[in-house]
């Protein structure tokens, strides 16, 4: 098993570091691309929303660890924002006539829609979200 | 056929406009992500703005859109339907069909699998 881990901090760039750094881990490791497209998705949603909501748009570190093993990819983001859980957000109506979509609110329901797992967890220095999706090779 | 014109290029969004039938249609290749969407929400956004209200976005060769691309085309779709236009979608790939279906914007979006089936749409 190998963890490849890499931090972010500047949230101007951080989404495309994030896409080369999961491409090159996913594909080296032969990942279905379905798979590949939603831990990428998984993965921005994330960082999206911890720089916007967390960090108020400002830099701040955030740690990103992924791991295949067994089938599995699991991808676990840290940060040091505010704690928040974001899996405490009421999901959106899907199914609403256009009149009454919200325009956003999307990231946590693909993040919860994507994965087979997804876990939060509080720690010392602020929070820490878990996701995982299995595959057959 | 006409050719279509960049209007937008960078490693990982590139936008081609181009009108047919004289409906206005944008090729969008690539990713439409965080860091590209705003690209996206500005050329889609100039063309709302000089009053286009039917508008296909050929998606064939578009790998991935995260919410920050939806959260684009949908306000450009609230747009144009107050004026009573639309906005097909055609040639969905894998991935961004799969997200189109789980946030249920296959049901707010005409999906056509060719430019002349979504120019159909269009024919009063």
């Amino acid at each position: 098993m190998t963890t490849h881990q890499i931090e972010l901090s500047d949230p101007k760039n951080s989404v495309k570091i994030l896409s080369g750094f999961l491409s090159e881990v996913l594909e080296g490791e032969l990942v279905p691309f379905e798979v590949d497209n939603a831990m990428q998705l998984a993965g921005e949603e994330a960082i999206v929303n911890i720089f916007k909501h967390g960090y108020k748009g400002s830099e701040g570190p955030v740690i990103v660890k992924c791991t295949i093993e067994h089938g599995r990819v699991t991808l676990i983001i840290q940060d040091e924002a505010p704690f928040f859980n974001p899996l405490s957000l009421p999901p959106p109506d899907v199914d609403a006539a256009l009149e009454d979509r919200k325009i956003g609110g999307l990231g946590v329901y693909l993040i919860r829609s994507l994965m087979d797992d997804v876990r939060y967890e509080q720690t010392e220095k602020g929070n820490c979200l878990i996701m995982e999706k299995a595959y057959s090779s | 056929m006409i050719t279509g014109e960049h209007i937008f290029m960078d490693s990982n969004l590139e936008i081609t406009d181009r009108i047919q039938a004289g409906i206005i249609i944008l090729d969008i290749s690539g990713r439409v992500d965080a860091a590209t969407s705003s690209k996206m929400e500005e050329e889609l956004g100039k063309k709302v703005d000089s009053g286009a209200i039917n508008i296909i976005l050929n998606l064939k060769d578009l790998s991935y859109i995260s919410s920050s691309g939806l959260r684009v085309i949908l306000a450009s779709l609230k747009k144009v339907k107050s004026s009573g236009g639309k906005i097909a979608l055609v040639s969905l790939q894998p991935g961004p069909a799969e997200v189109f279906k789980m946030t249920g914007f296959d049901r707010l979006f005409p999906i056509c699998d060719t430019i002349d089936g979504a120019l159909e749409l269009f024919q009063v």
